[in-house]
């Protein structure tokens, strides 16, 4: 394979028919293919796991089942598309870095990709405290996607199979694999289990003013087969709406009359894998900044009859924290002007975001518009901002492992489930691909707790709460942020993904870890034992003046100063917060229990005697797979569960007193 | 539920009795006994209960004797480490000690059917009684929402929704400044305004909960007094209430003197206290001796009623001064018909309901009638129910630890927002237990409303 052409390698791995199997173990260094020669069926192809999309849910999938080395079919309409960032190139964010940071923990791709090709770093909140600061960068959007394309053409278990998913195959409630179709040829692949991220592309339907496109993404065309397939199989569909800005052409802008925004001096990656000397690894950009204007605003007004989100040609729910230039203008009259961020998109090319103005006004009143912004008068839009409305498949339908609950085998995961993001969807990726392959080796599924990482608050909040608009993660959502911080992704995660078999035994982000937790031991012992001016060390750090700084010094000078920035700075966190942190804990431990406690699928709601009406109307719905779970849902109370539990022991067999009680 | 904690609740019923029992059952029973009655008893030898008599603390100077069973994992009840204490059986006291236990750090209030529900979960009761116990955690949290419901619906809900909102307006600005610091539109809240604001519902909430300590400001019921003519039927109604035969009656205009006072539970759990008087007599008040004084009893009885029942065989319902002077201070009046079965007619123009007691015809309809009236006096905003008094008490230490993070940082914004959320978070937790949560997404959704979010 030619690493300048990646794309070819995957087409070749795709069109390949040699029956080639990957080396058991590879999945940990990428670039090998070693191949042994495999026996193959003529007509149907068999694979472990079947991923469908090439998203970054379903590029992350793909990576996680190869992680755990199994054969895995990328199904994509176009595999020149995969790990396109279809909207602001931007990955990581308040909440979100943090995220970026789990997957990196557990092995997952999007960091590597985002350190690989980031054009500016900036930690936001870097001022306040180390739970809420949250790591982001703009990537070059072609760099990105190339950079996925290849480490996923790393993996010899993935072969890329180009076309669209007719039906999905499944027998007696299970999956068994996919029709596929490409041009008018018919094909049928075969899998245990099948991780379906169709992103926005379900009956996909794009607006620019009145026009209207069938479409998941501009110029690309919409799946239309999979939402009929899956409502046949009895699934419960909604639909969203979520909407992109104009891009503008740079040379039009008169880019040094603006103001500039920088991204940090000393950027910092995600991953820990990327090697610090060589990053960041592309030349660094600038932002600039520009806004709306009173003028604007009421071009817009004027305009509002002609914006389908208003007409009422759009009426699925949008997010209410992207809300378009029309929604602003409308819900916010009093403001008289937006910021609006000029993001360049990559280096390859001289397009530009739109950060602020995401429309879906007629193309005439977009041109009209992006001019009246300041530096903006001769602005040429190279692509006009659309609405796009596409189909989800209601997330109660799925549980914590990404499964859903109707067909056994068939995961979901991105914006299918009614998310938003690249980082949800990639998160949702990593837990559905990894629990798919599980599922191929007969594993029993695994999930991420709410203590445990933002990626498992996402998960409960899907499989609990009735989704209003495109969900997307705030920090406000974990109500242990202060345990859920970027710095500390790898110590509550990198041993879960070495158990779970996401990295292996001798891989280096294994050695790394290994040796960070050697280091924190050896600060924590020095912590321990010291005095410095003011009393014990272990009390002077808890001091919310005491820095990073001072406890550097103060090491040093106790003769350990040989420690890493990271672990220093995760050790100052965690005494400074230890207070909170063990109130947060004891809460934990005291609901754990119960937390974990499961309900089985076969339970009938409508047989439980005394449920209120209220009640047994979520937990039908719903279906929750934990007790903890149930306690969320909304409408059920502290009573209910009391019932329940004795329900749940009753249908265990009239056993009482058995199985795992305190 | 959930498990790990340790749970009391009152298990004597409701009507007043010479016991009282408090039951507690959890790992934390034996430092919630330390605290409460100085001493845990040690276990007996093969672990069978142990009683032992206590001064049990029911306030900051007060103690009570009582009578400890202390039973011991796996051997109680519930198969956890529990206590029965035995004390007086006056449910004020009982509610006033319930509320001081669960104030104990990992005690709260058991929700209905959980000493059951954890008794078949370690195998101590068996299937069949626990279906039985199924049905009553319906019916019984039902009553208790209901209950909950109507005591919320006066003066003390609108006070903690207050709070509630205050609190979720507060949070709601801090997480801006946390979630959304890249936005033009958001500015985070100082730390001077929000020590301000969060400060005053402190104030408020350590003001409604009393200075005296833990487990105060539990009295009062609501008081129903039947008031009427002589020989209305007054008491042979009060009997017909309280389902016994309290009251003394007869067909002799007259025969009751004294101003008998019972504990009464109505429909949706709503108690109240029912007083039943002498009939109301100008003439007799009048006069003197034991007929003036039994009309004197009767007035001081209406001065503290929250709802004046007016009998009236006739229908004509008359109101005597007493009854006047209560309704004027905001009692509420329900009008009964007494002795429907002999059919008299008249009044047609008063809303009143028709009974007759010997044959219990309508009673259920008066019955939810007194429910309606009491709950939204000014008695049921006095009852505190224990699982309100300590869901204050944590909206309490909530506030407490904001604005505390709050002054340490004035002058410099919110410090450290994540610490101050967290405090503000588990104050809105503990009160949206009583008044409605108010979940992280409708905080942001206040963000949403407040701030033109979005890039």
């Amino acid at each position: 394979m030619s690493p300048a052409d990646p794309l070819a390698a995957l087409w070749t791995s795709a069109e390949r028919t040699d029956g080639l199997e990957p080396r058991p173990g590879a999945q940990d260094d990428p670039g090998e293919g070693n191949y042994a020669f495999r026996e193959m069926h003529e007509a149907v192809r068999n694979f472990d796991v079947i991923v469908v999309g090439g998203g970054h849910a379903g590029a992350e999938a793909a990576w996680a089942c190869t992680n755990l080395g199994r054969r895995t079919a990328l199904v994509t309409l176009d595999p020149a598309k995969i790990g396109v960032m279809s909207c602001n190139p931007a990955i990581g964010g308040l909440a979100k870095g943090q995220m970026v940071r789990e997957i990196d923990a557990l092995g997952g791709l999007m960091g590597l990709a985002a350190d690989a090709t980031g054009i500016m770093f900036k930690v936001l909140n870097s001022s306040r405290g180390p739970a809420v600061r949250g790591p982001r960068a703009q990537c070059d959007k072609h760099a990105y996607a190339e950079e996925v394309r290849r480490l996923l053409a790393t993996r010899a278990e993935i072969d890329v199979i180009p076309g669209a998913v007719e039906r999905l195959v499944v027998e007696r409630g299970r999956v068994r694999g996919a029709v596929i179709a490409r041009g008018g040829e018919i094909s049928e692949i075969r899998a245990a289990a099948l991780v379906l991220t169709t992103g926005t592309f379900m009956r996909g339907l794009m607006h620019t003013g009145e026009r209207r496109t069938e479409g998941g993404r501009h110029g690309e065309a919409p799946a239309v087969g999979i939402s009929a397939g899956l409502r046949d199989l009895g699934f419960e569909l909604g639909r969203l709406k979520t909407g992109t800005p104009p891009r503008l052409e740079r040379a039009s802008i008169d880019w040094d009359a603006l103001e500039p925004q920088h991204g940090d001096a000393s950027p910092a990656p995600f991953s820990d894998l990327t090697d610090r000397a060589r990053f960041p690894r592309s030349a660094q950009v600038e932002c600039r900044i520009t806004s709306t204007t009173p003028e604007m605003h009421a071009l817009i007004r004027e305009n509002l009859h002609r914006a389908p989100m208003y007409s009422g040609q759009i009426e699925s729910a949008g997010p209410r924290y992207c809300p378009s230039i029309e929604d602003k203008v409308v819900r916010f009259a009093d403001r008289e002007s937006h910021h609006v961020f000029l993001e360049p998109e990559s280096h390859r090319d001289s397009w530009v975001y739109c950060n602020g103005v995401s429309t879906s006004l007629p193309a005439d009143v977009q041109e009209r518009l992006v001019r009246g912004m300041p530096g903006c008068a001769r602005a040429v839009i190279l692509r006009h901002g659309y609405a796009v409305e596409y189909d989800m498949v209601r997330p109660h339908q799925i549980d914590a492992c990404g499964m859903t609950k109707r067909i056994a085998g068939l995961f979901l995961a991105g914006q299918i489930n009614g998310t938003s993001g690249y980082e949800e969807a990639a998160g949702q990726g990593l837990v559905a691909g990894l629990n798919a392959a599980r599922w191929s080796m007969g594993m029993d599924p695994v999930t991420l707790g709410r203590e445990r990482a933002y990626i498992g608050v996402m998960m409960d909040d899907l499989v609990t709460k009735t989704p209003v608009e495109p969900y997307r993660m705030f920090s406000s959502r974990a109500e242990h942020r202060l345990m859920l911080r970027s710095d500390n992704a790898a110590d509550r995660l990198t041993p879960l993904a070495r158990e779970w078999g996401l990295i292996g035994e001798s891989s280096e982000r294994w050695r790394l870890f290994e040796r960070r937790r050697g280091e924190m031991g050896a600060i924590a012992a020095v912590v321990d034992a010291v005095k410095v001016a003011g009393g014990r060390l272990a009390d002077v750090i808890r001091r919310p003046e005491f820095t990073v700084d001072d406890l550097a010094l103060a090491l040093a000078a106790a003769g350990a100063g040989g420690c890493s920035r990271e672990a220093i700075e995760t050790t100052h966190t965690e005494r400074q917060y230890e207070g909170f942190i063990a109130r947060q804990r004891a809460e934990i431990r005291r609901r754990g229990e119960m937390e974990r406690r499961s309900i089985p699928g076969t339970i009938d709601y409508a047989e439980i005697p005394g449920l209120r009406a209220e009640s047994r109307e979520a937990l039908a719905r719903f279906r929750p797979a934990t007790f903890g779970q149930a306690s969320r849902l909304e409408g059920v109370t502290p009573a209910d569960i009391s019932l329940l539990m004795i329900v749940v022991r009753r249908s265990r067999g009239d056993r009482p007193g058995e199985g795992g009680e305190p | 539920m959930r498990g790990g904690d340790t749970i009391a609740a009152i298990a004597s019923g409701a009507v007043q009795a010479r016991r009282g029992i408090l039951r507690v059952s959890g790992p934390g029973v034996g430092a919630a006994l330390r605290s409460m009655a100085g001493a845990d008893p040690a276990p007996s030898v093969g672990g069978a209960p142990v009683a032992a008599a206590c001064r049990w603390r029911v306030g900051s100077r007060l103690a009570c004797p009582a009578l400890l069973v202390r039973s011991f994992a796996p051997r109680s009840y519930t198969g956890e480490d529990a206590a029965e204490v035995l004390l007086p059986g006056n449910p004020a006291l009982l509610e006033r000690c319930l509320a001081a236990l669960t104030v104990l750090e990992g005690v709260r209030l058991a929700e209905p059917g959980e000493f059951t529900a954890r008794a078949f979960l370690h195998g101590r009761v068996t299937a069949e009684q626990a279906e039985a116990v199924s049905w009553l955690i319906g019916a019984r949290s039902v009553a208790e929402a209901e209950a909950a419901r109507r005591l919320l619906r006066g003066e003390t809900g609108a006070r903690f929704a207050a709070w509630r909102d205050e609190i979720a307006a507060c949070l709601a600005l801090v997480e801006a400044g946390i979630d959304f610091t890249d936005q033009e539109d958001v500015v985070a809240i100082e730390a001077g305004v929000l020590r301000a604001r969060v400060g005053a519902v402190l104030e408020e909430a350590r003001a409604w909960l009393g200075a005296s300590g833990p487990g105060v400001l539990v009295s009062g019921e609501p008081v129903i007094v039947l008031a009427g003519g002589p020989n209305a039927g007054k008491s042979t109604l009060f009997n017909a209430l309280l389902g016994r035969a309290r009251a003394v009656v007869s067909p002799t205009a007259g025969t009751t003197r004294d101003a008998l006072a019972e504990p009464l539970t109505l429909p949706g759990g709503v108690r109240a206290m029912l007083v039943d008087l002498a009939g109301l007599d100008a003439a007799a008040a009048a006069g003197g001796g034991v007929d003036a004084l039994a009309q004197r009893a009767a007035d001081r009885a209406l001065d503290a009623a929250d709802v004046v029942v007016l009998c009236d065989p006739s229908g004509v319902f008359a109101m005597p001064g007493a009854c006047v002077r209560a309704v004027e201070r905001g009692a509420g009046v329900v009008r009964v018909r007494t002795k429907a079965d002999l059919g008299r007619r008249g009044g047609e123009g008063c809303a009143a309901i028709a009974v007759c007691a010997l044959d219990g015809a309508n009673l259920g309809a008066l019955r939810r009638a007194l429910a309606d009236a009491a709950a939204g006096t000014a008695g049921a905003d006095r009852l505190a129910l224990p699982r309100h008094v300590g869901a204050v008490r944590r909206l309490s230490e909530g506030a407490a630890r904001a604005v505390e993070e709050a002054r340490r940082t004035e002058g410099r914004g919110v410090g450290r927002p994540e610490i101050v959320a967290d405090a503000l978070r588990a104050a809105l937790d503990a009160i949206g237990e009583v008044a409605g949560g108010v979940p992280p997404d409708e905080v942001l959704g206040r963000i949403f409303a407040t701030f033109c979010i979005g890039k």
